[in-house]
């Protein structure tokens, strides 16, 4: 097999999240939010990391794009370990793995136009020139189903599917080869859902993209990915072939999600 | 008239007054449930169905929002509308409880849980004194938390999502219901506590002959528990029936293209077939039917004229197609 993109190893996390106990007693209570992650992301695929509040599968992916350092372990890029990139290595990887956040609108400036913040990302990653972005602003916002016009207005004036549109676009910007989707359609509404999980198929076809796609939807993960990983407690309990994954599990914890996961009846003509 | 149903709500419309204008955010629900039957209103951001669910209990603050005339919500034929405060506040948490989305904003956050539950039974009974503690401690046993006695002196914020709610369901019981309206109950839950609380929930249903009203945006949801479903789209409801007519013989296109919408774990992969455009806002919902922006087979007559609920194969759907079939 190639190359992996991502090479998590070892990979912990560990926070200090204040004092708790008796006065006098008080100590810092330390949450250990990942325990000893291994994880390859290959180039074209689709890795779903599932799991519940808390289980550690935000935390993961955080690790995996250098926003935070871990507390034991690596990640490696490309075979090169994110701690000994140098400023210029860091700001190419950074470029390379972009973000689509569940809330579009917590991710997205109000005081920028769809075009002023595209503009924004082509000339700060040296991809446009300043006065020569308007082209490309058209194209990725095509890219996403947008019309043109959606350029010169704001955030605020879109409905949740079509910001989140413009949160793909903006990630898209810059040329990705993965992105990393955190509950990219969570925050939707079921009827604009399918359209973003489209859309986000489209593109990876389209642009050959790698997706680490996280999320707590059984359901959305079934259909998305071509592998699953199963987090709890902060440690990949199960890992292998969506279909396998969903066919067969292993885990005792797999088995209770699986069940608890709602289906409406089938029978839909 | 021995058939009335415990809850029946007619042409129920009401209206807010906002910075844009007055909007009408239910536009003539109507929706009935029996005793010991779950009744599944379900539907996306801002259809109007948590604002119908708080109309029952004249919850909508008043203003901005009004409950228009020609609405009516009758508790075993008994007009609540109109009835007087008194007897409204009686009603509440009496032969009617409610349980919401997010019980960390419904707790008193100062005050013990059981403290809390305490003072529902203290309103609702006649018990006092410790006979109250030890209906306290039954009611947090009955709905599963481990260890009642204890974690009746502890805090909301320390216990877990899913111990708070069942802690609002404990609540919510102390008044011995005849009607439970819970409001997305198990939204905000991990889906593994979300299962073990529909369970819960549907237990209680059928143990204390209790009728449920679960409003949700989550098709699954109302797939597991629910008896008849209403959808609701853009303050109407477009089609309403059985459970399992409604999953197996959809007649309204919104119907069909949400359980389109769903992955169907049969095709991973495949296109899903997305309803295009998205939910209008209140503030701009679009003459005749209001799915007909979004509706790929829709007629002439669906932009103009409104349709009302008609009999289709298995269920009853707001739809004009429904009409041509037959």
């Amino acid at each position: 097999m190639s190359e992996p993109i991502l090479r998590a190893e070892g990979l912990e996390k560990r926070y200090s999240t204040g004092r708790s106990g008796p006065a006098g007693l008080r100590r810092p209570v330390q949450v250990e939010a990942v325990r000893g992650i291994d994880l390859e992301i290959h180039a074209g695929e689709t890795l779903a990391l599932v799991g519940e509040s808390g289980s550690g599968k935000s935390t993961t992916g955080r690790l995996l794009l250098g926003l935070e350092p871990p507390s034991a372990g690596r990640v490696l890029y490309r075979g090169r370990d994110l701690a000994d990139f140098d400023r210029a290595t860091s700001s190419m990887f950074r470029r390379r793995t972009q973000v689509v956040f569940q809330d579009p609108y917590g991710s997205l400036n109000p005081r920028h136009t769809v075009g002023g913040m595209l503009a924004e990302a082509l000339t700060f990653h040296g991809l446009a020139f300043e006065n020569d972005t308007s082209e490309r602003v058209a194209e990725l916002l095509a890219l996403v189903g947008l019309d043109e016009s959606a350029s010169a207005r704001y955030p605020h004036e879109f409905s949740g599917g079509q910001r989140q549109r413009i949160g793909i676009a903006r990630a898209l910007s810059v040329e990705p080869e993965l992105i990393v989707a955190d509950e990219p359609v969570s925050a939707l509404d079921v009827s604009v859902q399918a359209q973003v999980l489209n859309l986000l198929a489209d593109l990876q076809v389209e642009l050959g993209l790698t997706y680490l796609f996280i999320s707590h939807d059984l359901a959305v993960v079934r259909h998305v990915a071509d592998r699953t990983a199963v987090m709890f407690e902060g440690k990949i309990v199960e890992e292998g072939s969506t279909e396998r994954v969903f066919a067969d599990p292993q885990h005792p914890y797999t088995r209770e999600l699986l069940w608890s996961s709602p289906r409406p009846r089938a029978g839909v003509p | 008239m021995s058939s009335t149903r415990l809850l029946e709500v007619n042409d129920l419309r009401v209206s807010f007054s906002t910075d844009a204008g007055e909007v009408l955010a239910v536009d003539g629900a109507s929706f009935s449930v029996g005793a010991g039957e779950t009744l599944g209103i379900v539907g996306e951001s801002g259809c109007g169905k948590s604002v119908s669910a708080l109309s029952i209990l004249g919850l909508i603050a008043d203003p901005p929002g009004r409950v228009l005339p020609g609405s009516s919500v009758r508790l075993r034929g008994e007009e609540l509308l109109t009835a007087a405060s008194a007897r409204l506040r009686d009603v509440r948490g009496g032969e009617v409880a409610m349980v919401f989305q997010e019980p960390m904003t419904s707790l008193n956050p100062v005050l013990r849980v059981g403290d809390q539950v305490a003072e529902a039974v203290r309103r609702h009974t006649e018990l006092r004194g410790d006979a109250v503690n030890e209906r306290v401690v039954a009611l947090l046993d009955r709905v599963g938390i481990p260890d009642p006695a204890s974690r009746a002196r502890t805090f909301p914020h320390q216990l877990s999502g899913g111990m708070r709610q069942r802690a609002m369901i404990a609540m919510a019981l102390a008044g011995d219901p005849e009607l439970l309206i819970a409001d997305e109950p198990t939204t905000a839950l991990d889906v593994t506590i979300q299962a073990r609380i529909l369970t819960l929930l549907d237990d209680l249903r059928r143990e204390r002959n209790m009728a449920l009203v679960l409003i949700t945006h989550d098709l699954g949801v109302v797939a597991q528990v629910a008896d008849r479903v209403a959808v609701m789209y853009a303050g109407r409801i477009v089609e309403e029936g059985p459970s399992a007519n409604l999953f197996s013989t959809p007649a309204h296109p919104y119907t069909i293209g949400l359980l389109r919408s769903i992955p169907d774990p049969d095709k991973p992969g495949d296109r899903l077939e997305a309803i295009p455009g998205s939910v209008p806002s209140p503030h701009a919902w679009p003459p005749g039917c209001r799915f007909h922006p979004r509706c790929t087979v829709a007629l002439d007559r669906c932009r103009t004229d409104n349709p009302s609920l008609m009999q289709a194969p298995a269920t009853r759907a707001a739809c004009w197609l429904v009409e041509e079939d037959l």
